[in-house]
């Protein structure tokens, strides 16, 4: 279901901004849809890009938080699943999950938190807990100074408008009998129901052009659409709020590799021009990467560490960050050859009976006894690095986490 | 000879909605010990291609051309012919671990079952050698997990359980469809790594279909990039990932995100996945290449050796100096 609207949208957001990578002019007979460059002259534009986005950054406010009171402040938060065994009597207590155990952080408006972590992390969990569908059983959740955590469900209601949500199945997160319409509409239907009929139609229309979706498909339903394009629906009914912060919840993952990066570019933009702060989760981490100010790496439910994205990516200090990093492929074959790629082994411990002390210990290559005490604490290393472990100073065991980077 | 060789298969699936064309006329071959990477997307009939060499279409479905294996067409072989060629010389492994293993049998059985079904052992012979081959693919403590049902095992446990079962007969070559798409990057580097040790080991060839180009990098020697249907192209991984010469290739390879990279924008191949009950004349890419020309709609590009690249084989009508 290739619609021209979407080329041309991909031509709006992939190839109009200023020294975008890709320069290179196709054939006069051939449309030009995606023209990818060459390497020698993406190397120069690329060079070029970080230049012009440097200089073009002088009238927005600071994307690191450091100035700006935080949009949302999450303090200790902590779910836990109530498990019953099997076959459990109705009188025996049931046993505590810990999905999420404490985790804290900052987001500025406008910034892009990517968090990612293996299935069975918890970053899911966290996401919920923060959009209110799960109730969290500690810890704050500040959304504008306000604790969410501790409001009433009548209360919360109010902020529901200001956060929201893009799910990782698109075609599972749309209604298939409502239409793309009514499904856009819905929130602002639910929201503001006395908003007038001509505007909400109005609004619908202008924001399926703002995703790149034709605003004539507005009677269709779901199942007419691509993936890509269920999730620039999806994408179009988070916004219609117009929300402070937006959640995605692996909004990629099911999407193939070429219409994956059209969905980056289009998230990336969206929440540029409208301000948006974001929480992008994500278990590719090249993926989080391309789109996050900041990245916070989480295993078993715990932060490992927390850094500028280029900064986490080019030098993690966590041993966890640095396998992770090693398990990512990279599509070059004689970068692949000269890169070590030391194996994590082991798998993710049950959550119902975590490791002692420092969760990952137990399949961490520079364990020490005594991290199976206590908690590892949160080490500061400035400009906004931390890092749950205390060992990170010693020479990395994979090495090759760094090497790449260059 | 080669181990297997494919000649101008065509899949085609009789729908309410017509005739689906999911492969068309797509010819390569595997050498004995080699391992060939079949990259696409969803609907590129990759999938397609090694359900129809192991005799595994959906029942609508129907596979016309030539699949030849060791000499004989495995399209005309009869089942019971089939069910042999399938346990014991060919392998397949797929996405979802969990789905391809009986839930109500223990491991043991459903291990011990391929043995003595195809190499006529005992019982008893049969689990040890299941459990050897357990061993083989690092499962700890195999002795004793070997007599637990799949829903006891993780995904990464699950899926070298299938490697493991894949090998029991020892075939001469392994399809992997998709193996670690459903596991965690630590995992999946795992079992990749388990992979090139079995083909180390017992000198398997491996057919790696994926979607996924950063693992392709790493263990095929060979690569095919399909696209609605077709061999878009084909050659050696280290040539055809640094000069790609099909647009095709060349958009997928800059739009996978990498970490070793930043760029602000990722380039994008504009559109989507074709339709596949819709597919061009020509080459099936057209809608979405930006050298798209005359021919291009109406003339299906043949697969032929690039100019300049001679090691490369692509299907396109656009000459390689313009596509650079």
């Amino acid at each position: 279901m290739t619609d021209p609207k979407d080329d041309k949208f991909t031509e709006a957001t992939g190839r109009d901004e200023a020294g975008d990578p890709i320069p290179a002019a196709p054939p006069a007979s051939g449309t030009p849809v995606a023209t990818p460059p060459s390497p020698a002259p993406a190397e120069v534009a690329h060079k070029d890009a970080q230049v012009a986005k440097r200089a073009g950054n002088g009238g927005r406010p600071d994307r690191t938080g450091q100035l700006a009171a935080p949009i949302l402040r999450v303090e200790d938060l902590r779910v836990a699943f109530d498990i019953r065994p099997r076959g459990a009597w109705p009188w025996t207590p049931s046993k505590k999950l810990h999905a999420v155990g404490g985790i804290s952080f900052d987001l500025a408006p406008g910034e892009s938190l990517g968090v990612v972590g293996e299935s069975g992390s918890g970053k899911s969990t966290l996401a919920r807990a923060i959009v209110g569908t799960i109730a969290s059983t500690g810890g704050r959740i500040e959304f504008e100074g306000q604790d969410l955590a501790s409001m009433s469900e009548r209360q919360r209601r109010v902020h529901r408008k200001d956060v929201q949500m893009v799910f990782q199945d698109p075609l599972a997160a749309l209604n298939p009998r409502m239409t793309v319409g009514d499904i856009i509409a819905e929130p602002l239907v639910t929201h503001e129901p006395k908003t007038p009929r001509k505007e909400v139609r109005r609004r619908v229309a202008e924001l399926m052009e703002r995703v790149g979706l034709l605003p004539n498909l507005v009677n269709r339903y779901p199942h007419e659409f691509s993936g890509g394009q269920c999730q620039r629906i999806g994408i179009a009914r988070a916004l219609i709020l117009k929300p402070k912060l937006l959640i995605c919840d692996e909004p990629v993952s099911a999407l193939d590799v070429s219409v994956q990066a059209q969905v980056v570019n289009l998230l990336k933009e969206l929440q540029r021009d409208m301000g948006l702060a974001m929480i992008f989760i994500a278990h590719d981490l090249s993926v989080v990467k391309h789109i996050s100010d900041r990245i916070v790496v989480m295993y078993l439910g715990r932060v490992m560490e927390v850094a500028k994205s280029k900064a986490l990516t080019t030098s993690p200090e966590h041993p966890y960050t640095q396998a992770l990093i090693a398990s990512v492929p990279i599509p070059d074959p004689v970068l692949e050859r000269k890169r070590q790629r030391p194996v994590l082994g082991g798998e993710l411990p049950s959550p119902m009976n975590p490791p002692s002390g420092c969760v990952f210990r137990t399949r961490c290559p520079k364990a020490h006894p005594d991290c199976a005490e206590g908690l590892p604490p949160m080490l500061d290393l400035g400009d906004g690095h931390r890092v749950a472990c205390p060992y990170h100073e010693e020479p990395s065991v994979l090495d090759s986490a760094r090497q790449m980077a260059g | 000879m080669a181990l297997l060789d494919i000649e101008d298969l065509r899949v085609t699936f009789t729908t309410g909605d017509g005739e689906v064309n999911a492969v068309n006329g797509v010819s390569f071959s595997v050498e004995e010990g080699e391992t060939l990477a079949i990259v696409g997307e969803s609907g590129s009939g990759k999938s397609q291609t090694a359900f129809a060499a192991m005799g595994l279409l959906a029942r609508n479905g129907r596979a016309t051309g030539q699949i030849r294996y060791d000499g004989r067409n495995l399209l005309e072989l009869k089942q019971k012919e089939l069910n042999r060629v399938r346990s014991e010389e060919i392998g397949m492994i797929f996405q979802d671990p969990m789905t391809s293993l009986n839930p109500y049998m223990r491991i043991s059985e459903q291990m011990a079952e391929v043995l003595t079904l195809h190499k006529g052992m005992t019982k008893r012979d049969a689990i040890a050698e299941a459990t050897k081959m357990l061993d083989a693919v690092k499962i700890p403590d195999a002795k004793n997990r070997i007599t637990m049902f799949p829903h006891e095992f993780s995904g990464g446990m699950r899926q070298r359980i299938m490697i493991a079962m894949a090998l029991l007969c020892q075939p001469r070559l392994l399809i992997a469809d998709e193996p670690t798409t459903a596991l965690d990057v630590t995992v999946q580097a795992q079992i990749m790594e388990l992979m090139a040790e079995i083909r180390q080991e017992f000198g398997t060839a491996i057919i790696l279909i994926t979607h996924d180009l950063g693992i392709v990098a790493d263990t095929c020697e060979r690569t095919l990039v399909m696209y609605g249907g077709q061999i878009m192209e084909t050659g050696p991984t280290d040539t055809l990932f640094e000069r790609p010469t099909h647009p095709y290739t060349l958009g997928l390879l800059r739009a996978v995100p990498r970490i070793d990279r930043d760029d602000e924008t990722l380039s994008t191949i504009a559109g989507e996945p074709p339709d596949m009950s819709r597919l061009p004349k020509g080459c099936p890419f057209t809608p979405r290449c930006a050298w798209a020309h005359g021919p291009c709609p109406t003339v299906r590009p043949e697969l032929l050796p690039a100019e300049g690249y001679p090691e490369l084989r692509r299907a396109c009508h656009a000459p390689v100096e313009e596509v650079k």
